[in-house]
C-alpha cells in the first residue's frame, strides 16, 4: 500500500480522505533519533523542535511517500509549509486549513476545503474518491477509535505502562489501517489479561504539547506516574469522539474534526479546559502533569489559567517546559519526584 | 577596510537624528488620541474595543467603536523603557519567558494600571483579534478577554501559502467576507452599535487617501539621499495603525509629504548626500526600547530606507463607493500583507524592493517574540545574498524585552556588517 504522509500540529488532518483513496495516512512524528540537523539549516532553534524534527524526517524520507499534506494547526504549519515547499522533494505537497472555530461559517468553509482537497488528490493521482469509499473509510476509522477507547479504559484498571500506551497510538497513526485493526485486537487481549493497576503508581492526567517520543513517557513511569487519561493528539484527542454517520460523509468528517477534544490552538479554549476538568472530576486522577515542549506557544499561553482552574478544585498540578532531547532532563526528573512526594502526602 | 577607533564607538554615541519637522507633530496626534481614549473611559455610552495588527481598524471606526491597540501601547511602554517591569509581572503570573513580550507587556500594563502615556490601556467593551500574523494574537486576546470578562470575536484567517491557487484564494476571501458580516452582528449584539454605511464609506475614502499619501512618501524614499529614515517612519505609522479614517491624519501625512518633496527637490536627505553611504532595508518590528539604534546607524553613514513593517500598515487600499466592495477589500487586505507574506512572495518582494530602493544591505531582526516572522528568514537571507550579492545581517533580539539586546555584541556585529557593506559596495561599484 502506498503511503501518504501528513504534518498537523494536533489532530487536524482528515485522514479518512486518504484511507478512502486507498493509501496509508502516515502521521509524521520525526525520527527515533531526535534528529533536527537538516531542518536546523532552515528553521531557527527557538522554534518548536517537534516541527523541526518533522521537517528533518521529511527531507530524509519523502521519497518513500506518494505525497504530503500539511493541515493548519499552529504557526508552524502555515509558516513552515513554504520551507517544505523549497526543501522537501515530493510530487504532491498540499495545504489544508482546518478552521480555528466551530460555528456554521467554519463548518461550511471546512466542507469546501475538504472537497477541494479531494479534487486535488483525484486530479494528481488520477483516482476517483467515491462516497462509498468515504463511508467505508469512516467505518474503518470508527472501528479503530472504538478499539482505542476500550484499550484506554484499561489504563485505569490494569497494569499498562505509559510507553505501551504511546507505542499503540504511534503504531495506529502511522500504519495501514488493515494492519492496525488486528494489531489493536491482539493488544486488547493482552491488556485484558494484565495485572491490576499497581498500587505504587499514581494515576495522572497528561496534557499539553504532543509527545512524539516514548522517552518522556518512560520518565513519568520511572517516577511512578501512570498516565491514565490525557488529551494529546497521539492520545485521546485521536479517538475520544467517533465520526458521526447521520449526514453525508464529508459533513460527518467535518463535524468530527470540529468536535474532537480541542487543542490550545483552537478557539475558544473553554472546551479544552472542560475536558480536563471533567476527567479530573469523574475519574480517579491523583494529579495533572501539564507539559510543553520548549517554544510551543499556544499551550504555554493556556498553562497559567489551567493551573488556576485545577488548583480551584484542589487537583495537584505541575507545569513543565521540556527540551527536545534523547537524554533525560535531571532537573525535570527532580521536579517530578517532588510532585510525586506531594501526591504521596495527599494520599496519606 | 578596518574600522578605526572613532568608528568603533559609533553605535554607542549619543547622536540622535531627527530629520523632518513635520514628524514632530505626531505628538499632537498621539495626545489627541490619548485624550479621546481617556474621555471614552468615563462615558458609558461610548464603546471601545481592543484590536490587533493585521485587522482593518476602519471596521471599528465605521461601527463607532473607539479602537484601543495593545500592541501600540506595548511599543510605547518599550520606548518609555518601562516594558521590562511589566513583562516580569506577567512572568510572575506563570507566562513563559519564551512567549511574546508584547503580550506580557500588555498583561503588566493592564494589571498595574499604568498611565496611557507610558502604555497603559483601559478595559474595552470587547476584543477582536485574528491569527493571520500569529497564534499569539488569538491566545493573548483569549487570555485577556477572560481576565477582563469581556466578549471576544476571533477572525479565522486562512494563510496564503506558496503556490496557493486562485480558486483557493477566492474560497478564503469568501470565508472572510462571511466572518466580517458575522462581526457586524456580534458588535450589534454586544454594544448595540450598528454599522453606519455612509460613515464607513467616508472612513474608507479617508483611509485610501492616507495610504496613497504613505505610498507617495515611500516612493520618495527611493531617492538618494533618502529624505526619510526608519527613525522617523516608526513613529509616523501611528495614524495608519489607529486613525486611518480621520481628516487630521490626512493633514499630518500631507504636511509630511510636502516636506519630503521639498527635501527631494533640494537634494536633501536625512543624511547629506555625501554622508549617505549605505542604504538599508530593515525586516521586523524595531527594538522599541532601543530606538536610538536607528539614529546611531546614521553615524556610520547608514540609513534604513525601507521597512516592510511600516509599509504594511499603509499598503494600498482601493477607493470604494459601496459596502460590498469595501468589505471585499477588507477581506483581501486581511489575507495578504507584506508583514506575513509567504516565503516565495516574501523573497520576490524583497528582491523588488532592493532593486527599486537601491538597497546596499539588509538587516533581518530575528525577533524572539515574533517566531512566525522569523520563519523563512534563513532562506530569505540566502536568496538575497546568492541572487543579488547583497549582504544580510541576521541578528537575534526582541521588540520590547530589553533582556534580549546585547549591547556589546550588537555593536561588534554592526561594525563587522558595516565593513562587509563597504567591501561589497566597492566590489559592485568596480563591477
Amino acid at each position: 500500500m502506498k503511503t501518504f504522509a501528513y504534518f498537523d500540529s494536533t489532530h487536524e488532518f482528515p485522514e479518512e480522505i486518504i484511507i478512502a483513496s486507498q493509501m496509508n495516512p502516515y502521521k509524521i512524528l520525526g525520527k527515533a533519533d531526535f534528529s533536527t540537523e537538516l531542518a536546523d539549516q532552515y528553521i531557527p532553534p527557538f522554534i518548536c523542535a517537534n516541527a523541526r524534527s518533522f521537517l528533518n524526517q521529511a527531507i530524509e524520507e519523502s521519497s518513500n511517500w506518494e505525497g504530503i499534506a500539511i493541515a493548519h494547526g499552529c504557526d508552524a504549519t502555515n509558516r513552515q509549509f513554504d520551507i517544505w515547499d523549497q526543501h522537501v522533494k515530493t510530487q504532491f505537497l498540499y495545504y489544508i486549513h482546518n478552521p480555528l472555530k466551530t460555528d456554521g461559517i467554519a463548518q461550511r468553509f471546512f466542507i469546501r476545503e475538504i472537497k477541494a482537497m479531494i479534487t486535488a488528490l483525484e486530479s494528481h493521482f488520477n483516482i476517483k474518491i467515491s462516497l462509498d469509499q468515504l463511508e467505508n473509510a469512516i467505518q474503518v476509522s470508527n472501528q479503530i477509535k472504538i478499539l482505542l477507547q476500550n484499550l484506554s479504559k484499561l489504563r485505569l484498571t490494569k497494569d499498562i505502562s505509559n510507553t505501551e500506551y504511546f507505542d499503540v497510538l504511534k503504531f495506529t497513526v502511522q500504519n495501514p489501517k488493515e494492519k492496525v485493526i488486528p494489531y489493536l485486537e491482539s493488544i486488547s487481549m493482552d491488556w485484558l489479561s494484565r495485572n491490576p493497576f499497581p498500587i505504587n503508581k499514581f494515576p495522572i492526567f497528561l496534557t499539553g504539547s504532543d509527545i512524539t517520543h516514548s522517552l518522556w513517557f518512560d520518565l513519568l513511569e520511572k517516577v511512578n506516574l501512570r498516565v491514565v487519561r490525557d488529551d494529546l493528539s497521539i492520545g485521546e484527542r485521536y479517538y475520544a469522539t467517533l465520526i458521526p454517520t447521520d449526514e453525508d460523509s464529508i459533513s460527518n468528517i467535518v463535524n468530527y474534526y470540529l468536535n474532537i477534544p480541542r487543542s490550545s490552538t483552537k478557539h475558544p479554549i473553554t472546551p479544552r479546559i472542560n475536558y480536563i476538568m471533567n476527567a479530573c472530576k469523574t475519574e480517579k486522577i491523583a494529579g495533572v502533569v501539564s507539559q510543553i515542549i520548549k517554544f510551543c506557544e499556544t499551550f504555554a499561553y493556556d498553562a497559567p489559567f489551567l493551573k488556576i482552574q485545577l488548583e480551584a478544585i484542589h487537583m495537584p498540578v505541575i507545569h513543565l517546559e521540556r527540551e527536545f532531547t534523547e537524554n533525560i532532563d535531571q532537573q525535570i526528573s527532580t521536579r517530578l519526584e517532588a510532585f510525586v512526594e506531594l501526591l504521596e502526602q495527599n494520599q496519606n | 577596510m578596518k574600522m578605526n577607533s572613532t568608528t568603533s564607538s559609533k553605535l554607542s554615541t549619543r547622536k540622535l537624528v531627527k530629520t523632518l519637522k513635520s514628524s514632530q507633530k505626531i505628538s499632537e496626534l498621539i495626545k489627541w488620541y490619548m485624550l479621546k481614549a481617556k474621555i471614552n473611559e468615563y462615558l458609558p455610552w461610548k464603546k471601545s474595543a481592543w484590536i490587533t495588527s493585521s485587522l482593518p481598524v476602519e471596521l471599528l471606526w465605521g461601527l463607532n467603536i473607539f479602537p484601543l491597540h495593545p500592541e501600540n501601547n506595548a511599543c510605547i511602554s518599550g520606548a518609555r523603557k518601562v516594558s521590562l517591569d511589566l513583562i516580569e509581572h506577567a512572568e510572575s503570573l506563570g507566562y513563559s519567558r519564551d512567549v511574546c513580550s508584547y503580550m506580557k507587556t500588555n498583561v503588566g500594563a493592564y494589571d498595574k494600571k499604568i498611565s496611557i502615556r507610558i502604555g497603559g490601556i483601559a478595559k474595552p467593551d470587547f476584543v477582536v483579534t485574528a491569527g493571520s500574523i500569529c497564534d499569539t494574537h488569538v491566545k493573548w486576546f483569549q487570555i485577556q478577554a477572560r481576565r477582563m470578562d469581556v466578549p471576544i470575536f476571533v477572525f479565522d484567517v486562512p494563510h496564503i501559502v506558496s503556490g496557493t491557487s486562485k480558486s483557493t484564494k477566492i474560497r478564503y476571501k469568501e470565508y472572510l467576507i462571511e466572518q466580517i458580516y458575522d462581526f457586524f452582528d456580534f458588535v450589534e449584539a454586544t454594544t448595540g452599535k450598528k454599522l453606519n454605511e455612509k460613515y464607513v464609506l467616508k472612513i474608507w475614502e479617508n483611509s485610501a487617501r492616507l495610504s496613497d499619501l504613505w505610498q507617495q512618501i515611500y516612493e520618495h524614499r527611493k531617492n538618494i539621499p533618502s529624505p526619510v529614515g526608519y527613525a522617523d517612519t516608526l513613529g509616523d505609522i501611528f495614524p495608519l495603525v489607529l486613525l486611518p479614517g480621520l481628516k487630521k491624519s490626512i493633514k499630518y501625512f500631507e504636511d509630511l509629504l510636502k516636506e519630503v518633496e521639498e527635501y527631494v527637490a533640494l537634494g536633501k536627505g536625512a543624511l547629506l548626500k555625501e554622508e549617505e553611504k549605505f542604504r538599508l532595508m530593515f525586516e521586523g518590528i524595531p527594538m522599541w526600547y532601543r530606538i536610538k539604534f536607528f539614529h546611531q546607524l546614521m553615524n556610520y553613514g547608514a540609513i534604513v530606507t525601507y521597512e516592510p513593517y511600516t509599509f504594511s500598515f499603509g499598503a494600498s487600499r482601493p477607493h470604494v463607493d459601496n459596502l460590498e466592495d469595501g468589505v471585499n477589500a477588507m477581506a483581501e487586505s486581511m489575507l495578504q500583507q507584506p508583514y506575513f507574506y509567504n516565503l516565495s512572495d516574501r523573497i520576490a518582494y524583497f528582491k523588488d524592493v532592493i532593486k527599486k530602493y537601491h538597497i546596499d544591505g539588509v538587516l533581518l531582526h530575528e525577533n524572539m517574540s515574533c517566531r512566525p516572522s522569523c520563519t523563512g528568514m534563513y532562506d530569505l537571507k540566502q536568496k538575497i545574498q546568492q541572487d543579488l550579492g547583497i549582504p544580510v545581517l541576521l541578528f537575534t533580539c526582541d521588540m520590547t524585552d530589553p533582556r534580549a539586546y546585547g549591547k556589546e555584541q550588537m555593536q561588534t556585529r554592526i561594525e563587522s556588517f558595516m565593513e562587509i557593506l563597504e567591501q561589497s559596495k566597492s566590489k559592485r561599484l568596480d563591477y
